[in-house]
Formats: structure tokens, sequence, C-alpha cells
């Protein structure tokens, strides 16, 4: 399930560039899963753990794969805490297929839609502690947590 | 900085056409669609950089502070890896310099006063066929559509003063003022939760880029009602745009070349303000602008606190441009 945090969260990751090439390693570019997510993203193949075939740029290193692919190949696999602005709306559908096999955490910083833009299944807004499955209720928890969020801070 | 700067980027893949025209533009979208690239473009030699002025990607390793407070007629690239794109000290130091900012970023950028017209997506010219034939340019984010109809059960304004008062005059009891850009999202949601139809919001776009995405985001959840936002400059450019005031509208049109102290200076040398810095957000520019055009004309004369009921008279030119251009 997807967890939602609002605000910031020590650790938290605002893009996976960078931690995909140097800590989580090409090598998870080589399944069934990841492969799939850079065809749909970055609309290229993988052609082993050190080439991708991009229709635009030609042959490029994974590090030339985009922001939003490295981020969800990452999500896939490790537990590591990322923003949702690391990826754009075009991720959301993935994302939703990730958090239907495992839990994962990130964190937004203002109230936004995800439904709208391909997401599915439940959500969990953890500064509220609600349940939400629709973008009217998602929206109202997000909300509702930034102003818990202001009084803290 | 003022002006208007083309920037063009060409390598044998891949390349990059559009206009810089104001302190602040924001590029954001799907993933995989060319963002990265660009900046990777700028950094790396070989590639073809036509632009009037210099542009080169800030690098979250150099003491920014010192360098964008030294240099000058630069535009920097910013790029979601930046650190600190989204704090309080950077947002300052861009204040502070006298640079175009190009943000590459889907943060949320509150404390930077951009323009929802200055918010972009890139996309790629569908002619291109193949490998080097590629030419990516910016599309607007936002894309306004004609309203036929101006006929709001509310209408919210962002502004709590002139710009309040002049629709609460042409829509009694309908109208409601948010009280600043900040308080938009609850007040649309207090509305919508109370079951209302058709909500109208008017905002003052030339600021208003780090809240729009939230409100569309409403927009799109409720998906069954009536909610139009119109986003003109600020209220000051409607009554520019549609009073007779004797403003000059290649300003307005061209505000990128006159947003700066020279203007006042050279056209309102009695002004009773003293501007010393190129504007941050034209927001101010106009303000400033419609002020320097009224000061001392008892029928006219503009102030943020009241609006003179000379302007009411232009009620109707104001709707209609609205409907028709935002």
């Amino acid at each position: 399930m997807l967890k939602l945090h609002y605000g910031e969260l020590e650790g938290t990751k605002y893009t996976g560039d960078g931690w995909f090439e140097n800590q989580l390693g090409a090598e998870y570019l080589e399944t069934n899963f990841s492969k799939s997510i850079v065809e749909k993203i970055d609309k290229s193949k993988v052609y082993d753990r050190n080439l991708i075939i991009s229709p635009i740029l030609g042959g490029i290193p994974p590090e030339r794969l985009s922001g939003g692919t490295k981020t969800l190949i990452c999500i896939n696999y490790t537990d590591w805490v990322f923003s949702i602005t690391a990826m754009g709306e075009n991720c959301y559908e993935i994302l939703a297929e990730i958090a239907e096999k495992k839990d994962v955490l990130l964190t937004c910083d203002r109230s936004m839609a995800l439904y709208a833009y391909g997401f599915f299944g439940n959500i969990y807004v953890e500064n509220t502690g609600k349940l939400v499955n629709n973008d009217i209720d998602l929206m109202e928890e997000l909300s509702k947590a930034s102003k818990m969020s202001d009084k803290e801070n | 900085m003022i002006g208007k700067y083309e920037v063009s980027l060409q390598s044998k893949r891949v390349s990059y056409q559009f206009d810089v025209k104001r302190k602040y533009t924001v590029i954001l979208g799907d993933s995989a669609n060319g963002k990265s690239e660009l900046c990777r473009l700028i950094s790396e030699k070989g590639c073809t950089v036509i632009c009037k002025v210099a542009i080169t990607v800030l690098r979250s390793d150099v003491n920014y502070e010192a360098l964008l407070l030294n240099s000058h007629n630069t535009i920097y690239f910013v790029d979601e890896s930046f650190d600190d794109i989204a704090t309080n000290k950077f947002a300052s130091v861009m204040k502070n310099s006298d640079n175009y900012f190009v943000l590459i970023s889907r943060r949320k950028l509150s404390n930077i006063p951009f323009s929802v017209e200055e918010i972009y997506t890139l996309e790629r010219d569908k002619l291109g066929r193949g490998l080097g034939e590629e030419v990516n340019t910016l599309i607007k984010q936002y894309k306004y559509s004609a309203n036929k109809d101006f006929n709001p059960d509310v209408l919210i304004t962002e502004d709590s003063n002139s710009g309040y008062d002049f629709f609460n005059a042409c829509f009694k009891n309908k109208c409601i003022s948010a009280r600043g850009k900040g308080r938009i999202e609850d007040t649309l949601r207090q509305v919508l939760r109370r079951g209302v139809n058709h909500v109208y919001l008017v905002v003052d776009g030339a600021a208003f880029g780090s809240e729009i995405a939230t409100i569309v985001d409403l927009v799109l959840s409720y998906k069954s009602r009536d909610i139009v936002v119109y986003a003109p400059e600020s209220f000051e450019y409607l009554l520019l745009m549609c009073c007779n005031v004797n403003s000059d509208k290649s300003v307005l049109f061209e505000t990128y070349n006159y947003c700066c102290p020279q203007f006042f200076n050279k056209n309102f040398s009695n002004y009773e303000y003293s501007i010393k810095e190129d504007f941050e957000s034209w927001e101010r520019f106009f303000k400033a602008y419609l002020s320097a055009l009224t000061q001392g004309d008892k029928l006219k004369e503009y102030g943020k606190s009241s609006l003179k009921p000379y302007y009411l008279r232009f009620t109707r030119d104001i709707i209609n441009y609205l409907k028709n251009n935002f």
C-alpha cells in the first residue's frame, strides 16, 4: 500500500538520480519489471545493464534514464523514502502496481491528486491516520496534514 | 536583468528552442520528457548554444550565494537535483540576483513569485523523424480556453482590497475574498464542501505559480462541478488593459522590456515612490505603473486599499476581457 507523509522526513531523497547509479546498481535494470518501466516511461529498451537503446538519443548509459524511471526502480527494490515530486504524473500507474505488492512510503509537499493521473488502490495518509481511495478524500486529508505540519513548525 | 531571450541548443540528436522572458521560468511535466537532457546539453561541451546572454547550469557544489550576487545577465538553469532549490535561502539569493532562472522542478516553490504564464512543459516537435531531427519546445502547462458564460454562484478573489471591491460590486452577495494566494485552496475547498456548483476564481496570475497545481488538482477531483480559474497577471493589469488610464499597450504586451527603474525614471519623474530595482514579479510592476499613471488624478487615482468608483464604469469590459482571454 502507498503511505503518504506530508512534509519532510529525515533521509528523504528528492530524486532517484545518483542513488540509482551509485547505491542500487545497474544489475537491477535486468529484471523484467525494470525493463517494463524503462519501456513505459522512457520508451526505451534495456539492451543490458550497461546499455539502453533510446529511439531519440540512441545508445545511452543507464545514468541517462529519466529521474522518474530511476526512482520507480529504487522504490521497487529498496525501502528508501522518496518525495513523490521525484516522479512525473506518468509514473503514478506503475507506482500503484508497486504499492499493490509492498508498502511504499513517500513524502509530499502539497495537497495533490493522484487518482486523476492513473493511480489506483488505497492510500494511507500517515499524518492523519486515514485511509483514502479517491482524490477528494486524499486532498482533504493532505490539507489537514499540512495544517498539522504548520502547527508543529 | 530585463528583456526576452531566445535560447537555442543544438546537438546531433536533439535540439531545444524556446524564449525566456521573466526572472523565473518553471519547467515541469512527465518523467522522460527531456528536462534532464536539457541540462545535460547545456553542461556538456560540443553542443551549439545560441543566446544573446550567457546560459549555464547551477551546480549544487558551488557557493551559489557569491556566484549569483556577483554575476549579471545570465540565465541559470536549476534542476531537481539542486539541493537548495525549494529553500528560503535560495529564494532570497535569487531575489537579490540580477539574473534569470529556469527552475526545473515539480516541488512546491511557494517562496518564489513565479507566474502561471511561465510554467511550461517540454513538447517534442511531432514533425521530427528519426535521430537528429527532434526539436523540443516549451509549451504552456496551463492553457486557457474562452468561457462563454460568466455566471458564478460564488466568485472567490485572491485580493481582499481593490480587486475584491470591484468583483463584489459586480456580483453582490456572491463574492468571497480568500485574503491571499495561500488561502485560495482552503476557501475553494470550503465552498465546494457546501455543494456549490458554479465556482469562479480570480487570482493574480503573475505570482500564483506555486499554487496553481493544487487548484487544478482540486478542479480535477470535483469533475462534476463547474470550477473556472481566471488568472490575469493581476487586478491592476485588468484595469490597465480595460479602463481608460492612458496605458501604453506595448508596455503591457512586452512588459519584459519595461519592468525596471529606468522606465519609471524616464516616464514618471514625479512618481511619489522610488523604484530602485528591477521587478521580481510583474504583479508589482503593474501596480506601480497604474499608480504612476493615475497619480494626482482625483477621478482615477489608484490606491490598493480602496477603488475609485470610476473603475466600475468598465465592469462589462473587464468581465468580457476575462471571458475571452483567461
